[in-house]
């Protein structure tokens, strides 16, 4: 009876009802933007979180100094203090040794390239690092390891340079462009600001587009320590490691070590959590500060962290809105069906009732309204995805229950005050024409 | 995402429960004025509740804080089943206001610690990994919804079946604050012992374990208990009701008092089986640690030794076999390659790590996990000791056979906890005998031997040359 009762309901009006499900549907439309673009980052980003692996930077430790004044790093240090290279064996002797799947060296310098003699240089930056070296360690003599492990998506075509080689690169794709480099072509090198000899160099690889860097190349590490005179130094570490992801216990276990009992601790103290090989790490590299690497959290994530707060505002100012309209609706509504309400009443249906025939009304605007935003606003995420990321979002079926349920409440918001004067209906008054 | 919807559940069911009787067993309905004091004392001890977790953690006095609030909890509780069971003599005395205040008291503090059992359980949980929004928190945000809405459903349900059924109602309210009660009472002597004002013996010790262990069945009783309410209410309603009348008026009146008592009674159902079905489904399923897979068993040739076809064992899964060893300890092993059908490097390890025990490991997609810790192992490392690296087992390789000597697998028994039932026979005696039953044993050449009276393990004693055959035990 009383689903009869709404459907009927609901054909009175049209014209009005269509109005009102509009509203909500741009609202729907706005928020489903916003959340799909959020919710495809944080996916990203709690996957990374708790992936089974994960990259550990390992930098020395004056890197690491808190030495910003008025938002300038003013660090006296920064990229003069080197690791160094005699204590990368020492990375793959810690109790979780077996979890380091590859370690990469890293020593940067800035250069000047040109294509040819003759033409102007042009500045760039050489980073040197391991490719697929052979690491000789005491319980593994052919321990191979390089950015072909860690790093295995930086080659974006040709093959890695050869370890050994003085006279291979990978270049960055923006730099590999603008001196028109191609896999086999040459190009020459020095550092910056030095009148050495230029250096003869074969391009074997291009780098992938945002990897190491596009206007960078890449060298064996023994030609940038001797580019640069300083041999068996490293600036940084990367090291990839089989990593537990964060859980219960741990997060246990960073409160209060105390609180757990001992099976518990055992337990945590033989988990590889990716801050305890970081820890270990620190432990067996002198003066080194061990950090995981998060790609996404670095990313897309500060964007979207940051403008998250903007979101929610905007949302929250939309729903507002939306309920508003529905409610300017709804009182039309009310006033022009008076007579119908006092003749419910009339006959004894009880005012709850009655608004509950308001109210389902207008959660079913809402939800109508919610599912037309919904479409829009996930093809309006699309777009703003393709201008912001450059890439398009993937449909996240969470989206749509958020979204209609959304809907549904602000309509209902929208309905509370106008529902609440029905009470003040008399139905002598309304059933008499006068009020 | 469900245990969320399962901590509230283990927090709030047995408050909401007292709630609803509290509101429903009164003769004279509660006035509004009073249902909403009420109202506003169970929020207020909900932040209560929230507040002494925050305090508790900031001042590390988690202990402490929640044994004070169980032994206030658990006073109200004794002094409403007394008067429970003063309840005739004190209804004539005209204490009605003082039973309201009573009631409405006791609803505060039993939502309040509620709140900090709730915070104190799902401490360990993370809503998101992430602050920005995702899916995970998404889920957890409508778990917690879903569980709030029928806990608070619960109330009014509860209440309107006890006044259907007020004298059942009673007595569950005596069984719930009593079992309760013993939950409490253990819970706080466990907490005084922790804090050390009470003394340890072995009988507080073992009411302790056996209240804890009968802890989180208590739940699933109190949504028994619910449903159990709820078919009695309409049960008896249906009863008590004469048939339906044929004047219209009349008619119609009962037909809609029927519609009504029974959506109450679909609603108490439904809330109790959902809050049921999600417990069962945690407890049974999503919560459950994963399985081995099963081991081979093998056995030792006539030269003591284990052969293993690399064939067999190179396709890059995890192959486990499982061992007996003379004492009946299971030693489970597996074999692995480590590299890929073309570089053929065959792993032989223990299912076993020296740190966390021998929960074993499992094959998921091609990443080799010890169950215990969840870490993957890097596969090329298996048969490396170190980290949480499989126990390394000492055999020898050939291009087509893993050859493994029994004694070597034998050496494993200290890693193994499993002991299997095994038919042996007494040196001495020549006695069939079952190895758990056998009073004596003694280890000798390493085997183990088994006896079955003082008198024959010291004959073996003397002179163990004598009994053991020369090869293989």
């Amino acid at each position: 009876m009383f689903l009869r009762m709404v459907r009927q309901s609901l054909f009175e009006g049209r014209r009005r009802k269509l109005l009102a499900a509009v509203t909500v549907a741009l609202a729907a439309a706005l928020i489903t933007t916003l959340l799909d673009l959020s919710v495809e980052v944080g996916d990203k980003m709690a996957h990374e979180l708790k992936a089974y692996g994960a990259n550990i930077r390992v930098v020395p430790k004056s890197e690491t100094l808190p030495l910003v004044i008025g938002g300038v790093d003013v660090n006296p240090l920064r990229g003069r203090d080197t690791l160094s290279e005699a204590d990368l064996p020492k990375i793959k002797d810690i109790f979780w040794r077996n979890n380091i799947v590859g370690l990469a060296p890293e020593l940067k310098t800035a250069i000047e390239v040109r294509a040819s003699a003759g033409e102007p240089p042009r500045g760039s930056v050489l980073i040197g690092t391991f490719f697929n070296k052979t690491m000789a360690l005491p319980d593994e003599p052919s321990f191979r390891t390089g950015v072909a492990v860690t790093n295995p998506g930086w080659k974006d075509s040709g093959v890695w340079p050869d370890d050994q080689a003085a006279d291979q690169v990978l270049a960055g794709p923006a730099l590999a462009a603008r001196l028109s480099l191609e896999v086999g072509a040459t190009l020459e090198l020095r550092r910056a600001g030095e009148a050495t000899p230029w250096r003869r160099v074969t391009v074997t690889g291009l780098l992938a587009a945002g990897g190491a860097g596009d206007e960078a190349l890449v060298a064996p590490l023994a030609v940038v320590q001797d580019l640069t005179g300083l041999a068996g130094r490293v600036q940084a570490v990367e090291v990839s490691a089989l990593t537990v992801p964060e859980n219960e216990l741990s997060r246990r276990a960073r409160r209060d070590t105390s609180l757990l009992d001992a099976e518990d601790y055992d337990r945590w103290y033989c988990t590889a959590f990716v801050s305890s090989i970081a820890h270990q790490i620190e432990e067996a590299v002198a003066n080194a500060s061990a950090r995981p690497v998060w790609q996404v959290a670095s990313g897309e994530g500060v964007v979207i962290g940051k403008i998250q707060l903007l979101m929610l505002v905007v949302s929250v100012v939309a729903v507002a809105a939306a309920a508003m309209g529905i409610s300017a609706l709804m009182n039309t509504t009310v006033l022009e069906r008076a007579r119908e309400i006092g003749l419910m009443k009339a006959l004894g249906g009880a005012e709850r009732e009655i608004h509950l025939l308001f109210l389902s009304e207008a959660a079913v605007v809402g939800i109508l309204g919610g599912l037309v935003g919904f479409a829009a606003g996930t093809g309006l995420a699309q777009l703003v995805a393709l201008t912001i990321f450059g890439t398009t979002v993937a449909f996240h079926w969470i989206s749509l229950p958020v979204v209609v349920v959304v809907a549904a409440l602000t309509a209902l918001a929208g309905a509370v005050l106008p529902a609440r004067a029905i009470a003040q209906l008399m139905p002598v008054q309304v059933l008499y024409g006068r009020r | 995402m469900t245990v969320w919807l399962v901590s509230m559940a283990h927090s709030f069911v047995a408050a909401t429960l007292v709630g609803g009787l509290l509101l429903g067993l009164p003769t004279q309905p509660p006035g509004r004025r009073l249902v909403s004091a009420g109202v506003w004392l169970a929020l207020a001890g909900l932040a209560l509740g929230a507040a002494a977790y925050l305090f508790a953690v900031a001042h590390h006095s988690e202990v402490a804080t929640r044994t004070t609030l169980r032994s206030a909890v658990l006073v109200i509780a004794t002094a409403a089943l007394v008067v429970l069971a003063l309840r005739p003599w004190l209804a004539k005395k005209r204490l009605a206001p003082l039973l309201s205040v009573g009631a409405v008291l006791m609803a505060s503090g039993l939502a309040a610690q509620a709140m900090f059992d709730f915070l104190a359980e799902s401490a360990d949980h993370s809503l998101s990994a992430t602050a920005v929004l995702n899916t995970e928190l998404i889920l957890n945000i409508f778990a917690i919804a879903a569980g709030t809405a029928a806990l608070i459903a619960v109330v009014p349900l509860v209440a309107h079946a006890a006044r259907g059924a007020r004298s059942a109602a009673t007595v569950l309210l005596a069984v719930v604050l009593g079992l309760q009660g013993v939950l409490w009472t253990a819970e706080v002597m466990l907490g005084l012992l922790q804090l050390g004002s009470l003394d340890v013996t072995s009988g507080r010790v073992s009411f302790i374990a056996i209240v804890t262990e009968a802890k989180p069945y208590a739940t699933y009783l109190w949504l028994a208990l619910i449903a159990g309410l709820a078919v009695l209410r309409f049960v008896v309603g249906r009863q008590q009701h004469p048939p339906v009348p044929t004047a219209p008026v009349e008619r119609r009146r009962r037909l809609a008092l029927i519609l009504s008592e029974q959506r109450w009674f679909r609603g108490a159902l439904t809330t109790a089986g959902f809050l049921l079905v999600v417990m069962l489904y945690h407890d049974l399923y999503a919560s459950q640690p994963p399985r081995l897979s099963a081991a081979v068993p093998v056995a030792a040739d006539a030269e003591g030794e284990v052969r293993i076809p690399v064939e067999q064992v190179k396709d890059g899964r995890l192959h486990r076999f499982a061992y007996i060893a003379s004492d009946g300890h299971r030693i489970r092993f597996f074999l692995i390659n480590r590299y890929d059908a073309d570089h053929v490097s065959i792993g032989v390890v223990f299912d076993a790590c020296m740190i966390c025990g021998n929960q074993g490991y499992i094959q998921e997609g091609n990443e080799v996990i010890c169950v215990a810790c969840n870490v993957r192992l890097f596969t090329p490392s298996i048969g490396k000791p170190g980290g949480c690296n499989p126990i390394p087992l000492v055999h020898r390789a050939s291009a087509d056979t893993i050859t493994i000597a029994a004694a070597d697998l034998a050496k494993g028994a200290k890693y193994f906890s499993e002991i299997v039932e095994l038919a042996v026979t007494d040196p001495v005696t020549g006695t069939r005998l079952v190895n758990l039953k056998a009073p004596y044993q003694y280890d000798y050449g390493g085997g183990t031997f088994f006896f079955e009276s003082r008198d024959s393990y010291e004959k073996f004693r003397a002179d163990p040359e004598r009994y053991v055959p020369a090869k293989g035990v």
